[in-house]
């Protein structure tokens, strides 16, 4: 396999009134080519920087992004406009992302002009429609606004922007959050359906394990700017050691609930502005020991194929938790 | 007593006229909810969910709002012909409403603590002391402590707010309560802790419960009946586990098999077709039929009938 994108120790510090906010801290992960990899964990947990900062739309505080084994946090400003082609980004909200005064074509047209500025009109016309079509829009719809489309529609015009440039790489910052469920399962496929066609990787991030679940191949879960776990899917969903994966899991309401006992966990998210040492989940943690707050506890490997930040997954392995694993 | 129905709507119809259309947001909706039940209320964006709960409370903002026929009975009581004083006085000891945004319940100027006394002050004889063990003992049940009586509610999460929001509704001791999403914009180690405040209320109090949700999974959760809403109307409704486990209405079964799930081992999920409708240009005959994988020539013409006893669904054919 081989990797497209790795992240090397990728730091993220905001300057705030009240001190340092810390939303990505060491952060280190590679994606395989043609993969997805899933990014889950609440609001707020760092998931929108890791993307922007992989993109340098925000610029990373320390650490590295390489791409395609090129090294573009180093990359000068007319570079990395020249990489932006290969690494595009989906936004949550489609409405925000498309100009209000733009027909749905020209907003496609737009990144044709800006990296193919020598294409022919009539190329990018014959383009333009190949674009709606790939990403299940009408031919009808080529001159109508925005505010003619539901949520669903907006994101395809917004995705048919993303893959008129053929990116290799596209970061999904929760697409499909925003939809009502049977509008969500027709994004949903397309995008697996495109990742397929077009040979792209992902990272797709989403606060929905089940969202997650369905369209990814490595999982990892985040709290407070740290990746606490790191695995392919099905460790993490069959074999999850994280304390705060496992709470995730048995706190998503199921259908097949039948009176289970949640592990529920007490209090909230910690502020992640000048943060203690020690494990950042260790406030809410069922397993807290004294040892968690000492000291920081990095992400390593638990097996060759599953990464964890937990000292204490002695004691939570084997321990029983409400949640229904995958037959 | 169990089993007396307190909330009974029948044949509800609520329009939104604006100058260019006529909106149907309810459009025949029949619902019940006897004491002590909870009643899962599940639709998408725009399936009339809000428009339904904001009559009952008899806030449907007019204009563009008009309940333009049906009867919405509260323990017998037609609501629609009562007066605005006794419309008052019902939401004040009666029914409740819990809405999605908790800042639509709260002032942003007051502290936590001069609102919730307010609310017992207005509605119930007590006294300053009285009044403020009360307020700080059903804080305490759900789970915010009573040191944060001061607080403004800038100073308190989303979480805590929802908290806060609940305590106002249960200061009222309704009867019936009536939470709109009350969870859909928390996270999901929140969304569990409000959850369980809300079983508790019903296993303590025994509240009687309409719970609008759009997650299948939330209803099944805390409901003991179900009932799916599609263009303003009910299409199937029935106890969880008839409607989740031998689901009849094709509108529900697209749903089911729409949502990814933790537990199916599927790639692929199958969505429903094409769009919900405009409920200002609702489809003849049955409004689910330009969707509907089983359609047949009449559902264009007519609208379907309600089959079944108990498990009840609108559709032409026998699923
Ligand atoms: N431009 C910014 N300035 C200051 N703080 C920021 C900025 N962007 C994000 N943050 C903070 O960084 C943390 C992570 O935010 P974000 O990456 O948006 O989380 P998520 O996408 O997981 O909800 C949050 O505490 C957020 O308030
Ligand atoms: N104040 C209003 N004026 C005009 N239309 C409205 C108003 N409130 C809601 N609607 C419309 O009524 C329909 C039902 O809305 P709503 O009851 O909010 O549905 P839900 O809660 O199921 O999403 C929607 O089409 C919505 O746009
Ligand atoms: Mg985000
Ligand atoms: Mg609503």
């Amino acid at each position: 396999m081989e990797t497209l994108l790795e992240v090397r120790n990728l730091n993220k510090f905001f300057k705030v009134a009240a001190g340092e906010l810390r939303a990505l801290d060491n952060v280190s992960f590679k994606i395989n080519k043609g993969e997805t990899l899933g990014i889950v964990g609440e609001s707020g947990c760092g998931k929108s920087t890791l993307g922007r900062v992989i993109l340098r739309l925000h610029e990373p505080t320390s650490g590295r992004v390489l791409f395609d084994g090129m090294d573009i946090t180093s990359f000068s400003p007319e570079e990395m406009r020249q990489m932006r082609r290969h690494m595009q980004i989906v936004f949550q909200d489609p409405y925000a992302s498309l100009n209000p005064r733009m027909t749905i074509s020209q907003s496609i047209e737009e990144p044709l002009r800006v990296f193919f500025p020598q294409m022919r009109e009539a190329d990018r016309r014959k383009r333009i429609a190949e674009l709606m079509e790939l990403v299940g829009l009408s031919a009808r719809t080529y001159n109508a606004y925005p505010h003619e489309f539901d949520g669903g529609r907006r994101q395809r015009v917004a995705i048919a922007r993303t893959l008129a440039v053929n990116p290799k790489f596209v970061v999904c910052d929760e697409p499909v959050s925003s939809l009502d469920v049977s509008v969500q399962a027709q994004i949903l496929n397309l995008m697996v359906e495109l990742r397929k066609r077009m040979n792209l990787t992902y990272i797709f991030i989403s606060h929905d394990l089940s969202v997650v679940k369905h369209i990814s191949d490595y999982v990892g879960v985040m709290y407070l700017g740290r990746m606490v776990e790191f695995a392919p899917k099905s460790e993490i969903f069959k074999n999850p050691l994280h304390p705060y994966t496992r709470a995730l899991l048995s706190a998503i309401p199921s259908t097949e609930a039948n009176g289970r006992e949640r592990l529920i966990l007490e209090g909230e998210i910690t502020s992640p502005i000048n943060p203690k040492p020690g494990c950042r989940f260790a406030p809410r943690c069922p397993y807290a020991r004294e040892i968690c707050a000492e000291k920081n506890i990095p992400l390593l490997e638990h097996s060759p194929s599953h990464q964890l930040a937990c000292v204490r997954s002695d004691e939570t392995i084997g321990a029983p938790f409400a949640y229904n694993a995958p037959a | 007593m169990t089993g007396d129905k307190i909330l009974e709507i029948k044949n509800l119809h609520v329009y939104y006229l604006t100058e260019e259309e006529t909106i149907r947001a309810v459009n025949g909706l029949n619902l019940e909810v006897s004491e002590g039940e909870s009643v899962g209320l599940v639709g998408e964006t725009g399936a009339g969910k809000t428009t339904a709960c904001l009559a009952v409370m008899q806030l449907v903002p007019d204009p563009p709002g008009v309940i333009a026929d049906g009867e919405i009975l509260y323990k017998g009581e037609n609501l629609i012909y009562a007066s605005e004083k006794r419309h008052r006085e019902i939401r004040g000891n009666g029914i409740s409403m819990i809405f999605q945004d908790p800042m639509t319940a709260l002032n942003p100027v007051m502290t936590i603590g001069q609102q919730l006394m307010e609310v017992v002050q207005t509605h119930q004889k007590l006294g300053r002391a009285q009044a403020k063990d009360k307020v700080i003992k059903i804080l305490e049940i759900v789970g915010v402590k009573g040191d944060r009586f001061n607080d403004y509610p800038h100073q308190f999460s989303g979480g805590m707010k929802q908290r806060v929001v609940i305590t106002m509704a249960l200061l009222c001791q309704p009867e019936l309560l009536i939470a709109d999403e009350p969870t859909t914009a928390l996270d999901v180690t929140i969304q569990a802790q409000v959850l369980e405040i809300i079983r508790k209320l019903q296993k303590d109090l025994g509240t009687s419960m309409l719970l609008i949700s759009h997650d299948l999974g939330v209803v099944a959760e805390i409901c003991t009946k179900v009932a799916i809403m599609y263009a303003g109307e009910i299409v199937e409704f029935g106890t969880v586990p008839e409607v989740f486990r031998s689901t009849r209405h094709p509108y529900t079964r697209g749903l089911f098999e729409s949502i990814p799930r933790l537990e199916s081992k599927s790639e692929k999920l199958t969505p429903i077709d094409g769009l919900p409708p405009n409920p200002a240009d609702l489809p003849c005959g049955c409004a689910f039929h330009p969707r509907c994988r089983h359609r047949k020539p009449v559902c264009e013409r007519e609208e379907p009938p309600m089959r079944g006893e108990g498990h009840i669904y609108k559709c032409h054919f026998e699923l």
